[in-house]
């Protein structure tokens, strides 16, 4: 799950009339059940009243949500902000004022995704909000790449968690990275002695390695796919051709160049939102048994600030018993 | 002997949650009855705990219609001191292990953790399938309070137990408690030398430092009769004591000691380890599928994996429990008999997947990953089951000599295979083909003429009409009640010779490189090697329809008729066919590296041999065991077996001799092993210096190596030069090409 009941934290800068935002805003906070905070960066210390001129808060928002103002580089602010609030999410546009539409997404936006301090909402600007907050509304269908490493477990748990909210389905999907001389993703298939009974096995060990950590699935309403091709491309053609209406991913939140591909694509693409889960393990525990790998399943609990006591964790019911049957793409 | 003890032990240290099922296949214990996965005691979100019960077969919703019957986990624990349970995500491990004892069977994991009070515990626990009763599970939990000076409660229930019936075993070393599940399970469970409590699923007592409490628990797992008898008072340690020795006295036979290697050592040990332990006495209640009973990826369905990958080993190592696998298919002879029928076929056509009746269980249709449905053709297809049965057969009669067997069943299933074969060739200018299969390489559907089919067919024929035609001279009153018995005509006999002998494509003497299958060589050509390198299965990465026009392989295909008749080859086009086929082979099957690694050694070639079997060792043994989740690769495991056994020794047999053209790899400086052979014991020493040391148990034994042929006799030790660069084929005096030259 995301962290507990914070708000939602939506830096505006007033680039674009306010209200877009705000409604996507809200219907994410109507799904995730928390208050809205608004926050506007500028380098100068703002009364409440300048901070909403700025913003272009119409009135009728004024009383539903809390604005608040930060003072320094914008980035930094907004991460700083959110953790301040412990908020639930940041809800971001790929680009603000200023931002060069030529890049997936401008620079505030991509600095804030490198590290932030909770999950981040990602909306293209040039995406339609009448649109989007309908998807968010009226969630159907919720589109999960997972390529078997560690830090793809958290997506999937927050996915479960809100397809069975909403009552969506849960798209899990799979790619077999077919460029030459990539690495192969520790999901991706190795042998199929029988196909059909390798896939059939391979799906069951899919959900069972993507909820290894989580526990079972909160939701039975799921479809494992399996894709081929260029990972970036074929989640977007995939989400495209499914109709996916929120796609959440897990990534490392390094934007080095040759790295974060996938993340470029779908800023650059998704017609869609996007929630992306930051997981920074070190390299070293990545992959590792033993200790670290438990401590760093500990650490990624813990940065969901679920309380070690509040978990679920005392007895019969870690008995795993899970028998969730992965549906098949009709 | 550290190294040598080393290679005796599997050990995988920590906890991976991701790959957690993997290792549970890995690590499984069984026996041929059942199975049980290495799953965490405890419980954990990870894990898929469960019992596998061999041949006995539960309806599913899943396409494959019948899946083995699973049991939960009688060793399912759940222990709690001071009101918390113990497991990963509540205490803080210190270290965690599983420890497979390969040579006694024996699985033991040692946990030593920290609970949230300060306390320090050690979690010891060990668990085993009874070699000697086969219904029994043995499992042992030693709990001991490491460091904490106030003695806690402690309280282990058992969420598998359904019914308490109290301590009727009371009287023994502590109490007990009785449960069974449906008759399926009963459990004993003894606590041993401490007072206790016990109420509803739960034992309570009291745990102080240093001393251990010991859980012994002894479940019963569908027994077919009663093992331990109530009055019979058998101790935990009697218990795992003959298991351990039983165990021993099959290493006595199956072990093999390879030298200088301490990978492939480990390697061909864990596949001996899954192979004994997949496999049983049962008298044809069962057989082996290709995920024996460490996970149920393929529900237990019975292949053609288990004739030619599996009972090459068996035969010769445990020939009892091949013979058991092979009255299986006698017992499903009249199945097979029926779907001949059905498809308009004469004799006997086995099921593609079989289960308890024999009746084909393969799905008529898939569904794939990306949503589209694909019609399942290897049920009505793949034939070659029907020359895989009959060939194992053979194999098991030459190697056992068990006429008994071969009178009373195996020649039944081979001229009944003859008699399918003979219907369903068709006439083609004087010759006869063989239409609309699918062979090893199942990339390809509906071919004509695929060169394995032909080859086990023509084999088939053939066999069968000398069979008789031994029968008759040897034994007249035996085979005239076989006659009389299947009711074979008079004409029968000559025309599966007839057929057999003009059956296309089903020799491979000419020195050419052989067409898998009729249009083959003009389908379109594909660098295979593009998607090795990315390591995508070749199949997914271009779709089910477009690998059907490539000119690819799945797995060995033509190399797979070599393997099993390199009686039928040349050494050059034995060359020549590895060298087209082995770089257009994507090895998507893990049939396939072992196979390749078999026949690189019969030709000698070390490179290609050495890349192969790397590639053999890494399929389920090399952490994190992903792949394994659904269970281990036991045809692999086998044909790893068979690269070393009859690829490396380059050992062939017959009736009435066997032989050996040796070839050991770099790297590998010895190679000891064993077998038995028409009642004999034969053990065998290759050595640095190209040495072959033999020595016979039982009667004198004419024995090859190379060109060298001398007659062994029972006792010492005889020693045989070789001389690696000499073939099979040059010792018998079939080079191809280069006779000319």
């Amino acid at each position: 799950m995301l962290p507990d009941n914070g708000p939602l934290l939506v830096p505006l800068d007033g680039s674009v009339p306010a209200e877009k935002p705000l409604r996507v805003a809200e219907a994410i906070a109507d799904l995730e059940g928390n208050d809205i905070c608004v926050l506007y960066v500028s380098s100068e210390s703002l009364s409440a009243a300048e901070t909403a001129e700025r913003i272009g808060l119409p009135d009728e928002w004024a009383t539903r949500v809390t604005v608040i103002s930060a003072v320094g580089e914008p980035a930094e602010s907004i991460c700083r902000a959110a953790a301040e609030i412990s908020a639930k999410a940041i809800l971001m546009s790929t680009h603000g004022a200023g931002g060069n539409l030529d890049t997936p997404a401008g620079h505030v936006t991509l600095q804030v995704l490198q590290d932030p301090p909770c999950p981040v909402y990602v909306l293209r600007s040039a995406l339609d909000a009448g649109t989007q907050v309908h998807r968010l509304r009226h969630l159907r269908r919720i589109v999960v790449p997972l390529d078997g490493n560690f830090e793809s477990v958290r997506s999937v748990e927050e996915a479960s968690t809100l397809a069975s909210r909403s009552n969506a389905r849960l798209l899990m999907l799979h790619i077999v990275d077919s460029r030459p001389e990539t690495e192969r993703a520790p999901a991706s298939p190795v042998f199929l002695d029988y196909p059909r009974y390798e896939l059939e096995a391979w799906q069951d060990e899919f959900v069972r390695s993507s909820f290894a950590i989580a526990g079972r699935p909160k939701t039975a309403n799921m479809v494992v796919a399996l894709r081929v091709g260029d990972p970036g491309e074929e989640i977007v053609r995939y989400a495209a051709d499914s109709d996916c209406d929120l796609l959440i991913a897990a990534w490392k939140g390094r934007l080095s160049p040759g790295r974060a591909r996938v993340v470029q694509t779908l800023l650059e693409h998704a017609t869609y939102p996007l929630l992306f889960l930051v997981s920074r393990l070190p390299d070293a525990e990545v992959g590792a048994v033993s200790r670290p790998v438990i401590e760093a399943a500990d650490r990624i609990r813990r940065t969901r600030r679920v309380p070690a006591e509040s978990t679920k964790v005392e007895g019969i019911d870690d008995n795993p018993g899970y028998a969730a049957k992965t549906q098949r793409s009709a | 002997m550290e190294r040598e003890e080393a290679a005796w032990a599997l050990v995988n240290e920590g906890f991976d949650p991701l790959n957690e099922r993997g290792a549970e296949a890995v690590f499984a214990v069984a026996n041929g009855h059942f199975g049980v996965r290495a799953a965490l005691e405890e419980g954990n979100p990870a894990s898929n705990p469960m019992v596998i019960v061999a041949g006995i077969y539960m309806p599913t919703n899943l396409p494959a219609g019948q899946t083995l019957l699973t049991l939960p986990d009688p060793s399912t624990l759940f222990v709690s001191a001071g009101g918390v349970n113990f497991s990963m995500s509540t205490v803080r491990t210190n270290t965690h292990l599983r420890h497979l004892d390969m040579r006694n069977a024996v699985l033991r994991r040692s946990w030593l953790f920290t609970d949230r009070h300060g306390r320090s515990w050690r979690w010891q626990s060990l668990r085993a399938a009874s070699a000697v009763r086969p219904e029994l599970y043995l499992y042992q939990l030693v709990l001991t309070l490491e460091e904490g000076e106030e003695p806690m409660r402690v309280v282990i229930t058992l969420p598998n137990a359904v019914d308490l019936t109290g301590s009727r075993l009371r009287g023994l070393e502590g109490f007990a408690i009785a449960t069974e599940e449906a008759d399926l399970v009963k459990t004993d469970i003894f606590l041993q030398g401490v007072r206790a409590e016990v109420e509803d699923m739960s034992i309570s007592t009291v745990a102080r430092q240093g001393e251990p409490l010991v859980l012994d628990m002894v479940s019963q797992i569908v027994p077919q009769e009663l093992p331990l008898r109530r009055e019979e008072e058998v101790s935990f340690e009697k218990l795992l004591g003959e298991h351990e020795q039983a165990w021993q006295q099959r290493w006595d036979i199956a072990n093999i000691k390879i030298g200088g290697d301490d990978r492939l050592q480990q390697a061909v040990r864990f596949a001996t380890y899954h192979l004994l332990s997949s496999a049983g006495v049962n008298d044809g209640r069962s057989s082996i599928g290709p995920r024996d009973l460490s996970g149920i990826a393929y529900h237990g369905h019975v292949f053609w994996d288990t004739e030619l990958f599996i009972l090459p080993f068996l035969s010769f190592i445990w020939p009892e429990a091949a013979r058991s696998c092979l009255l299986y298919r006698y017992k499903t002879l009249d199945a097979a008999r029926e779907r001949a029928k059905s498809f308009g076929y004469e004799g006997a056509m086995y099921a593609w997947e079989s289960t308890d009746t024999g009746e084909d269980r393969t799905p008529d249709f898939v569904s794939l990953p990306d949503g589209s449905a694909v019609r399942v053709l290897n049920g009505e297809q793949e034939n070659h089951i029907t020359g895989a049965v009959p060939y194992a057969v053979m194999h098991h009669w030459r190697a056992t000599g068990d006429d008994d067997f071969m009178l009373r069943y195996g020649a039944e299933i081979l001229i009944e295979c003859a008699r399918f074969w003979r219907s369903r060739v068709s006439p083609s200018n004087h010759f006869y083909s063989i239409r609309k299969v699918i062979g090893p390489d199942e990339y390809h559907e509906g071919v004509d003429n695929n060169a394995y089919t032909n080859a086990l067919a023509r084999w088939t024929l053939l066999q069968a009409e000398s069979y008789l035609s031994t029968l008759r001279e040897s034994r007249p009153q035996a085979a005239q009640e076989l006659v009389q018995r299947l009711d074979i005509k008079p004409d029968e006999p000559a025309a599966w010779r007839q057929v057999g002998e003009l059956v296309v494509r089903s020799t491979f003497l000419k020195d050419e490189v052989v067409e898998q299958f009729d249009g083959f060589f003009s389908h379109q050509p594909v660098d295979v090697a593009s998607y090795l390198r990315a390591g995508v299965p070749l199949d997914i990465a271009v779709g089910h329809d477009s690998v059907q026009r490539m000119r690819a392989v799945k797995q060995a295909d033509v190399l797979m008729a070599l393997r099993l008749f390199p009686e039928l080859w040349t050494e050059a086009s034995a060359s020549k066919n590895v060298a087209y086929y082995e770089p257009i082979t994507a090895h998507t099957s893990s049939l396939s590296p072992p196979i390749h690694a078999l026949v690189a050694a019969w030709l000698r070639d070390d490179a290609l041999c050495r890349k192969y079997l790397e590639q053999s060792m890494s399929v389920d043994l090399l952490p994190p065991f992903r792949g394994a989740a659904g269970g281990v690769r036991l045809a692999s495991l086998g044909a790893m077996r068979q690269a070393i056994v009859f690829g490396l020794a380059g050992f062939k047999f017959s009736s009435e001799s066997i032989g050996f053209d040796p070839f050991l790899p770099t790297q590998i400086d010895s190679l000891d092993f064993s077998l038995l052979w028409q009642r004999r014991r034969i053990d065998v020493r290759i050595r640095p210096g190209n040495l072959l040391e033999i020595k016979v148990d039982g009667a004198p034994c004419p024995v090859r190596v190379n060109m060298e042929e001398r007659t062994v006799d029972p006792g010492e030790w005889q020693s045989f030069q070789f001389d690696p660069a000499v073939t099979f084929w040059s010792a018998i005096g079939r080079k191809g090409d280069s006779d000319a030259s």
